[in-house]
């Protein structure tokens, strides 16, 4: 195959975001194309070079008839679009109900949901697991800020006398598994983003907005406490909750790329500066233009690291996507 | 200025009524052909259309793979003599039905169109 066509397919494949065997399908029935007419150019008279730039010609730009290809393989029906959107109004009931201080129900709710995305991570990747894996990550990410006093105490005991730290055992159990969930928060996030950039925005989406929540609920006195005033805020986590699941079903649902980045980086960087400004009272106008600016660097990152690990893999001569 | 106007319209007209079309004219080839490929499909819609239909393979392959997608049609790769592959594409039952609802749609706007483009009678035809 001539250079400028693998050039034209290389570039093809890399505007393309599906699961690798439709992108091996799309490309190889574009070798055909190309096979096929560029022996017709050169039936014409045309020299190898010329009919190979004619015939890229012909089939326009590469970026474009990617995005087309892209569209044609959108999701049909509502039923993923569904599935994607149930983990936030699961998490949302949970605020309705004022049970999320409930320890079976919670644990009910996030084994559900740690279990499918598992499951789904294991068979297939489908584009509605991505919301699921987003909680089972923050669950994990939870677990090591949960962890973070166990560990301190550990250390602080470590280096200096009279402070008496917890159970060997406990802290070396602590430990691994702090270990084991940042290794597997770090493969999962490199996964996706190596993947599509934008599932790992959709994945993370919550996040911002949970983070938030956490800390004025520690404000409030920790989850332990007990008070009235932890529960301030179901109302507006429920109605977040319920709008992110929206979100993820149109991201879903619809094929055309620019709606689905906008609608998800849009939700998100509005919900986490509704969340920030309502955590921080005195947030003025700068402060919530900096917020902003700041979680839209946040929806953003995904596609920061996915160029990142691109640029790598080419200096070290690795075929990307 | 009017005339470079209406150029300028046709060429946006037209392509929005080929996009509309696009997957009717595929499905009835892929029938009437029982099995064919996407190179084939592009060069026999500009032959039959005499040259007006252009598409682009842009346009063709994509659309190839959305009915795909939809379970309007099914593609194989067959290797060819020369150890090339080629995909060809069959119509499926539910490709059938769709493609008659389609022409039944085309056939009741095309004969709509033309009774509104049809002259108004004068009124001393209808005394």
């Amino acid at each position: 195959m001539l250079p400028d066509i693998r050039e034209y397919l290389d570039e093809v494949r890399s505007h393309l975001y599906l699961d690798s065997a439709a992108e091996r399908q799309i490309i190889q029935e574009l070798e055909t194309y190309f096979e096929q007419k560029t022996a017709d150019l050169r039936d014409f008279g045309l020299s190898a070079d010329e009919a190979a730039r004619v015939a890229i010609r012909c089939c326009g730009r590469p970026r474009i008839i990617a995005q087309r290809m892209q569209e044609a393989y959108g999701t049909r029906g509502w039923g993923a679009a569904l599935l994607a959107c149930l983990p936030h109004l699961l998490v949302a009931g949970l605020f309705a109900s004022h049970q999320w201080r409930h320890p079976l129900i919670t644990t009910l709710i996030f084994t559900c949901v740690g279990g499918v995305a598992f499951y789904a991570w294991l068979h297939g990747r489908s584009r509605w697991v991505y919301p699921w894996l987003g909680y089972m990550l923050l669950l994990l990410i939870v677990g090591l800020y949960a962890s973070y006093p166990v560990l301190e105490t550990a250390a602080l005991s470590l280096f200096y006398d009279g402070v008496s730290g917890p159970s060997v055992w406990l802290v070396l159990g602590v430990a691994s598994a702090c270990a084991l969930s940042i290794w597997f928060i770090t493969h999962v996030t490199l996964s996706v983003v190596t993947r599509d950039w934008s599932l790992a925005s959709l994945m993370f989406l919550p996040l911002p907005f949970v983070a938030s929540w956490l800390y004025s609920v520690e404000q409030a006195g920790g989850l332990a406490s007990g008070g009235a005033s932890l529960y301030l805020w179901d109302t507006r986590m429920c109605i977040v909750l319920v709008i992110f699941g929206l979100t993820s079903a149109v991201f879903v649902h619809f094929r055309e790329r620019a709606l689905k980045i906008g609608a998800l980086i849009a939700v998100g960087v509005v919900a986490g500066t509704m969340a920030c400004r309502n955590v921080w009272d005195g947030l003025g106008l700068v402060g919530v233009a900096v917020t902003s600016l700041l979680l839209l660097f946040f929806m953003l990152s995904p596609a920061v690291l996915e160029s990142r690990i691109d640029h790598s893999r080419q200096r070290r001569g690795i075929a990307t996507r | 200025m009017k005339s470079v106007n209406m150029r300028k319209n046709l060429a946006r007209y037209v392509p929005d009524l080929v996009r509309g079309n696009i997957e009717c004219l595929l499905l009835f080839l892929i029938k009437e052909n029982h099995e064919t490929y996407g190179y084939d499909l592009m060069r026999e819609i500009e032959k039959r259309s005499e040259g007006y239909f252009q598409l682009k393979e842009g346009t063709i392959y994509p659309a190839l793979h959305r009915l795909e997608n939809d379970g309007l049609v099914s593609g194989e790769w067959r290797e060819l003599p020369g150890g090339q592959l080629r995909r060809y594409y069959t119509i499926t039952q539910q490709g059938e039905q769709a493609l008659r609802e389609k022409m039944a749609a085309w056939e009741g706007f095309t004969a709509a169109v033309g009774l509104v483009f049809r002259p108004r009678p004068l009124e001393s035809d209808v005394a």
